[in-house]
């Protein structure tokens, strides 16, 4: 087949800019990467054909710059652009500018991105196509100042409490906060609104009720030139922390078929009433009554969109890059849609992140000095750092996805157990803890999922104090081996890699050296440390 | 629970869930120290060969830990670790190591020394006379920009009162006093870039 383009230029870093020029490579198309200073040597640079710098390591300074963007497509004569997810992926003036410059965009077209941009606009294009919405305001609320915003408190009685304020350009949490009486209503919108001026460039709020215990369910939808849009699958993405998603998995656990259908033609629908062209996905709540109600449209390449590819078994870069390339939708694609509502695996992805799960999920920094994926069947790891990497504040602080798929969903959830316990990381603290919980909580297992699952049910503290009180003997344990490190840490650090570090430890027998049998490491490298 | 035996230092508690070789000497048997309790203040002198652990945290976890030098039942099957030496920081006792110890995806920094030396430096503490309660230092809980200072130099607080606001990824965070008090230093302004750990403001 030919290649779509000769040359793609990734707008973006980390994992995603990975992904994404492994499959122009896949394609026959070369891959040209952009960088900040921060990111010279990230892994996504080296996977590309070439790289240009676009600035210094502040997003606003790089990332976000189209004209820098721009001028690196022009100086590698790139054909086409794929702007990954966050940074500028949704922008309509980005996909403009690209359109300016000759250049495919490999995303929506500038109009939807701007119509579905505008959550407001979405929700009542979606009510308009017979789509139910979640109960709130179709109108921003005033936010000039603590006593304007008080005057939307009529219209929140209306919408019933707790609810949400969400920023209309808003995305990844940003700008979204959850309200439980009137009293905190006016702050809120203030916050909310300021944070998405900050975030978006547009402080417009608006109110949504709180759905309690419902999931957060997606849809994956391709669309081509021609206005044919397909569902490919839903994904249930209820296991957050403050909006965040932690782990997602498809299909969505306890739908069936006819009930799929009716997600998918929903989600469609929506899609239609905006001319959609390439990926997005439409994000609804299932209420605990099995009610679907719409969120918003997410236009672009999702974070978690690997667990529907896994399913389907569609690579669904390949796919946009084709469309972007003026092609209609495959047979292939056709055929997944087709079968969608009976899908016939199940795929569950984990979020690793350079966070505390210890401590809020707040954002690390460090050097990673450890750093080793799993493998073997049904295992996909999407990475953008490696050992050695230095994770910094100035990005998203997700490191890598695994994702894994099996026949049905106990098989999927013993295979993330087991790809868990391969999963070594060193050097900074990541989600690894939440992920190895959450594969071996009851609840999680029986698919009793709500948005509400992780503030309800993770409990960091206990869970870190029993592994801590396990650190105390293992450091006395190393510490008595080694003699403080003076003996045998050397040793020990001359050994092949591979026996150095955490490891299944076999069954005593008493032969083996007890130095063998419980230490590992000693390498005394110098290595940067995260502020304690 | 814990399976209670004795071991060379008397009175030691060998739980289940404690990796290989730990023995952890507690003032009584009780198991409250594997249960991830602080033990700071042992009653009994540490044997010859018990190692005073710290393991660095919000609250630290304080141990004299016994090793077994041949274990007679072996690790917990299952449990992933790693080990490595850490460099030296500030204020790090003399003749002490730091080490990070990973373990099931938790990372810890641990401190360990000779648990005589760290009792002996602990009882010539005592006798200089122990260390002033009084101010607290707030610091930032994460990385971040301050986007809003809401006291000043001065400033009578009450305990959970609003002292700033910190940006940071992507939600605004409200610092709060943990404690009333008067400010005596703010050390950042609006639109400051800090660390975690950062000094933000000082309450006297």
């Amino acid at each position: 087949m030919k290649p779509p383009f000769r040359r793609v230029l990734v707008a973006n870093r980390g994992e995603i800019a990975v992904r994404v020029i492994r499959a122009c490579h896949e394609l026959g198309c070369e891959a040209v990467g952009v960088y900040s200073d921060a990111d010279v040597r990230a892994p996504h640079v080296r996977a590309a054909d070439v790289a240009v710098r676009i600035g210094p390591p502040p997003a606003a300074e790089s990332y976000l710059r189209i004209d820098a963007i721009l001028a690196a497509a022009r100086q590698t004569a790139a054909e086409a652009i794929h702007p990954g997810y966050g940074f500028l992926s949704e922008r309509a003036a980005f996909a403009r500018a690209c359109a300016e410059a000759g250049i495919a965009f490999v995303g929506p077209s500038p109009e939807t991105l701007a119509g579905l941009g505008d959550k407001l606009a979405a929700r009542r294009a979606a009510r308009a196509a017979g789509v139910p919405v979640v109960p709130g305001t179709l109108e921003p609320a005033p936010v000039e100042d603590l006593e304007a915003a008080a005057s939307v408190l009529p219209e929140a009685d209306r919408v019933g409490w707790p609810l949400m304020v969400k920023a209309s350009a808003g995305g990844g949490g940003r700008g979204m906060r959850r309200v439980d009486e009137a009293g905190e209503l006016p702050a809120a919108l203030l916050a909310a609104s300021r944070e998405a001026a900050a975030a978006f460039g547009d402080g417009s709020v608006y109110l949504e009720r709180y759905v309690q215990g419902a999931r957060h369910v997606e849809v994956q939808l391709l669309g081509d030139a021609e206005g044919e849009i397909v569902a490919l699958g839903e994904r249930d993405c209820s296991l957050q922390r403050r909006h965040q998603k932690l782990v997602e998995e498809a299909p969505a656990p306890g739908l069936t078929a006819p009930r799929r259908r009716e997600l998918h033609r929903l989600a469609v629908s929506v899609a239609r009433a905006f001319g959609l062209r390439n990926a997005a996905t439409a994000e609804f709540l299932l209420a605990p009554d099995g009610s679907f109600w719409f969120l918003e449209v997410n236009t672009r390449l999702q974070v978690e969109h690997g667990v529907t590819e896994l399913v389907s078994g569609l690579d669904l870069v390949h796919e946009q890059l084709r469309i972007a390339a003026g092609e209609s939708l495959s047979r292939r694609v056709r055929a997944a849609a087709a079968h969608a509502a009976r899908p016939e695996r199940h795929a569950i992805e984990v979020r690793i992140s350079a966070e505390d799960p210890g401590r809020e999920f707040a954002p690390v920094s460090g050097r990673i000095t450890r750093w080793r994926e799993p493998g073997g069947p049904g295992v996909r790891v999407d990475a953008g750092v490696e050992e050695g990497s230095v994770v910094g504040t100035d990005y998203d602080p997700l490191l890598a996805k695994l994702l894994v798929v099996a026949e049905d969903r106990p098989g999927a959830l013993a295979r993330l157990r087991r790809a868990l316990d391969e999963f070594e990381v060193a050097g900074l603290q990541t989600t690894l803890p939440f992920h190895r919980w959450v594969a071996a909580e009851p609840a999680f297992a029986a698919a009793v999922l709500s948005t509400s699952f992780v503030p309800d049910r993770w409990r960091a503290a206990q869970l870190r104090a029993a592994a801590a009180a396990r650190a105390a003997a293992i450091a006395a344990t190393w510490t008595a081996a080694t003699e403080f490190g003076r003996r045998g840490a050397e040793a020990w650090s001359g050994r092949p890699p591979d026996d150095v570090g955490p490891r299944r430890d076999p069954a005593a027998d008493g032969s083996a050296s007890s130095d063998e049998r419980w230490v590992r490491v000693a390498r005394r490298e110098a290595v940067e440390r995260w502020p304690a | 629970m814990a399976r209670v035996k004795r071991g060379p230092g008397g009175a030691t508690n060998r739980p289940d869930a404690l990796a290989p070789g730990g023995m952890v000497a507690t003032p009584e048997p009780s198991g409250r120290a594997a249960a991830g309790l602080a033990v700071s203040a042992l009653a009994l002198p540490p044997p010859d060969s018990a190692i005073r652990v710290t393991v660095e945290g919000d609250t630290p976890l304080v141990l004299d830990v016994v090793p077994d030098p041949a274990p007679a039942d072996g690790p917990a099957a299952g449990a992933l670790w790693s080990v490595r030496v850490l460099p030296r920081s500030d204020g790090q006792p003399t003749g002490s190591l730091r080490v990070e110890v990973v373990v099931d995806g938790w990372r810890f920094e641990v401190t360990v020394e000779p648990a005589r030396r760290a009792a002996l430096r602990e009882r010539m503490q005592r006798q200089a006379g122990g260390p002033a309660l009084g101010r607290q230092v707030v610091r930032a809980p994460l990385p971040g920009r301050i986007v809003g200072v809401w006291v000043a130099v001065g400033d009578r607080v009450a305990a959970g009162a609003r002292l700033c606001s910190l940006e940071a990824m992507k939600m605004e965070n409200e610092v709060l006093a943990h404690r009333a008090g008067t400010i005596e230093q703010v050390r950042v302004e609006p639109g400051a870039r800090v660390e975690h750990g950062d000094e933000l403001v000082v309450i006297a």
